[in-house]
């Protein structure tokens, strides 16, 4: 966890700000099954952090706690730097957007957006005025007296959207909220929450197990497998130096190659391999290295040239991917764009990758 | 093995005064795999209901292997089916949930033990055989409903949204695995999906439906690359709809121009248009690149999203004149190319399938 902090980008770190969540030690136990081990986690005023994961891995669990939904067993929960590990939901200053939009359907459109501010005693006349502005901001304005049932799936989204930003909430905290979409319609919401994020400067942590959603929005990504951090970073950091064989699989395509260390390089079953200039190794030992497809190359001019065949094309339109095997059994995907075309299968071909673009793991 | 594996002719359904499915003319190859992809409400669940006949069609005629089925009742057309629901009955183990088709066709006890553990062994789950449904995770349940689809020898594998309630990686690898079990047993295969890159990667040819019609049927690449319309050109992929002018015609292709750039597209959608009539351009992001300073620029934008995927960096773009935003795709992470605000100068690739249709009206 410490060097995963130390990682942070310098203006995220900076001392001198208060986060506007702090996570300190939190976890949670269900009898003898942890659901959540202690983590940290801090999140800066403004910032967007997607907690990402597979099913199972914590992430609701987590979220319940900041939300005040379930109790953590141990640790502490700051927001604005005030101790509300035991504050009541209503009272946290969070505001929240489910997947199932959760909107009244006896209420229009804008006493659905008005609703929290009614709890909250506003004034007619200034409410009118947020409804209004708000409705705008998510490209609503004039669906003010529509019905929930009379609105598209989109369209009942941007209204909880609204909902929330309406009364300006501290921390705005997103539970998958685009899961039940369609691909360009999802899209297109993604792009929404980006501006509303940019316009209002609210902090947001969003929740998805969609790893192009999360490397779409995200300021920084908190990744959590089996109940713990596995990378908490940049989308670029998590893409281009996974911290793990996990993080790598979980996130886009990888290739995965084996072997011993040993002192010139990776001993694999296809030959020995150059680690990547600054890996200094313990020779003995079992390790990976792991390549993202877009690196591997066709008859490269340096480096590991590796024999192979192409055994499975696959086409997706904008590129094709091929899959070759190579003579130990072991197969590397690499992308090929629309205008470099496939290749035949059982094409021979030499592969290789440029040293840097490798990444060496822990296997 | 003269005729095709599974045949429509005219196949027409409604509900009440909705057309569901108009004249659906189709061949479907021995062996091959066929995608039926569209938005919600084509018409492609319909097509697929009617193949297996769980519904009875209002006109026109199905066959299989040749022979007249519209009026064969489900049981007698020899088709297995998988469902996005799984649909596996709970109280059974995965044995008798998978032998369940068996049992009703009359296979006797040793056979049928047989032929379900087969099944398993292609679907990889030799051990699992004593499980209930509840016990196995979702990608497990549908390699069961699959080996009880496959179990029977069906003429014809039809799948509905199989893949829909999996989460991203576990589909990536069931697509695989369905794709490769498909190959080896070389059965004829019908697949329905709404996500156009699982259409994509997995068939030998998609038929892209929408509002009740079958629009084209092709390779994947010939539908991404070569959409017989809009509708078929914006489903299949995105795309970018650019202001263009129609130059002239020469036999099958047609010269378009728009912004500083001239573009060769096939002629046949703008039948009909004289040269000078506005046109619409179709270039997919990729086909876009920013374009070097001073050369000639398809369009100028300001960037108003980056949006970082990993292996691409995807630049959306508003520019004068042009409905809607425009769409890059750049590979890697583009440092110092369209930062957020910055204007923009774009061009084509080199040699781009370029499309132009007729403007909406």
């Amino acid at each position: 966890m410490d060097a995963q902090v130390a990682d942070m980008p310098a203006s995220l770190a900076a001392p001198s700000r208060v986060p506007k969540l702090s996570v300190q030690r939190i976890g949670k136990r269900y009898g003898k099954l942890d659901a959540l081990l202690p983590m940290d986690l801090d999140v800066a005023p403004g910032e967007f952090v997607t907690i990402l994961g597979p099913s199972g891995s914590g992430k609701t669990t987590l979220l319940q706690i900041i939300a005040g939904l379930t109790e953590p067993t141990c640790g502490r929960l700051l927001i604005d730097g005030r101790n509300e590990t035991d504050t009541p939901p209503h009272r946290r200053g969070i505001g929240v957007v489910f997947q199932n939009y959760a909107l009244f359907p006896h209420l229009t459109v804008a006493e659905n957006v008005a609703f929290p501010l009614q709890m909250r005693r506003m004034p007619a006349a200034e409410l009118n005025r947020k409804v209004a502005a708000t409705l705008e901001m998510v490209g609503l304005g004039g669906l003010q007296h529509r019905f929930p049932r009379e609105l598209s799936g989109g369209q009942q989204q941007r209204v909880a959207l609204a909902r929330c930003f309406v009364y300006q909430p501290a921390l705005i905290i997103m539970d998958e909220p685009l899961g039940a979409l369609d691909r360009k319609l999802r899209e297109t919401m993604q792009l929404e929450i980006r501006r509303l994020h940019r316009d209002t400067g609210a902090t947001i942590l969003f929740v998805t197990h969609d790893q192009d959603e999360a490397l779409a929005l995200s300021d920084r990504i908190c990744l959590l497998n089996q109940a713990r951090i596995e990378q908490l970073g940049t989308p670029q950091d998590i893409y281009e130096r996974p911290a793990s064989l996990f993080v790598a699989d979980f996130i886009g395509l990888s290739n995965v190659l084996r072997g011993t260390l040993e002192a010139g390089g990776l001993r694999t079953a296809d030959g020995l391999l150059p680690l990547p200039p600054g890996a200094t190794p313990a020779s003995g030992s079992l390790a990976a290295l792991v390549i993202r497809p877009e690196h591997v190359e066709l008859d490269p001019a340096e480096g590991p040239a590796l024999a192979g065949r192409v055994t499975e094309t696959v086409y997706a339109g904008s590129e094709h991917r091929l899959v070759v095997t190579l003579g130990s059994g072991a197969s590397l995907i690499l992308r090929r764009t629309a205008s470099q075309g496939s290749l035949p299968l059982g094409a021979p071909v030499l592969l290789g990758w440029p040293a840097e673009r490798a990444q060496l793991l822990r296997p | 093995m003269a005729t095709e594996a599974v045949r429509l002719d005219g196949v027409t359904r409604r509900f009440g005064a909705m057309v569901a499915l108009h004249e659906a003319w189709l061949k479907v190859r021995h062996g091959e795999f066929l995608t039926l992809l569209g938005p919600s409400g084509c018409g492609k669940t319909t097509l697929l209901n009617l193949i297996a006949g769980f519904l009875a069609a209002d006109g026109g005629e199905i066959f299989i292997e040749g022979a007249l089925v519209t009026a064969t009742p489900v049981w007698q057309r020899d088709i297995g089916m998988v469902f996005q629901n799984y649909a596996l009955f709970p109280h059974m183990d995965v044995a008798r949930n998978v032998a369940y088709g068996l049992a009703t066709r009359g296979v006797n006890k040793a056979e049928a033990a047989q032929r379900v553990a087969e099944a398993l062994a292609l679907v990889k789950l030799t051990g699992m055989a004593g499980r209930r449904p509840r016990e196995l995770s979702g990608g497990q349940q549908q390699r069961v409903a699959l080996a009880r689809a496959l179990v029977i020898r069906p003429k014809v594998l039809l799948l509905d949204e199989p893949f829909s309630a999996l989460d991203r990686n576990l589909r990536g690898a069931m697509q695989v695995e369905l794709k490769e079990i498909q190959q080896r047993l070389g059965i004829t295969t019908i697949f329905v999906t709404h996500d156009q890159g699982e259409a994509l990667s997995m068939s030998d040819r998609v038929a892209v439906m929408s509002a009740g019609r079958i629009h084209q049927v092709g390779t994947p690449e010939e539908v991404y690359r070569r959409p017989a319309d809009r509708f078929v050109a914006g489903f299949v992929g995105d795309v970018n709809r650019l202001p263009a002018r129609l130059l002239g015609r020469e036999g099958d292709t047609a010269q378009v121009a728009a912004g500083a750039c001239h573009f060769t597209v096939p002629a046949a959608p703008l039948a009909g248009l004289a040269p000078g009539a506005a046109v619409e351009l179709f270039l997919r992001p990729e086909q876009l690149a920013p374009a070097p300073a001073g050369g000639p620029a398809l369009l100028e934008g300001v960037v108003v999203a980056r949006v970082y995927q990993g292996d691409r960096m995807e630049l959306h773009l508003e520019a004068a004149g042009v409905p809607g935003r425009v769409l890059l795709r750049l590979p890697g992470h583009a440092p110092g190319v369209g930062e957020h605000g910055s204007h923009l100068a774009v061009q084509a690739q080199p040699q781009p399938d370029a499309m132009a249709f007729p403007p909406t009206t």
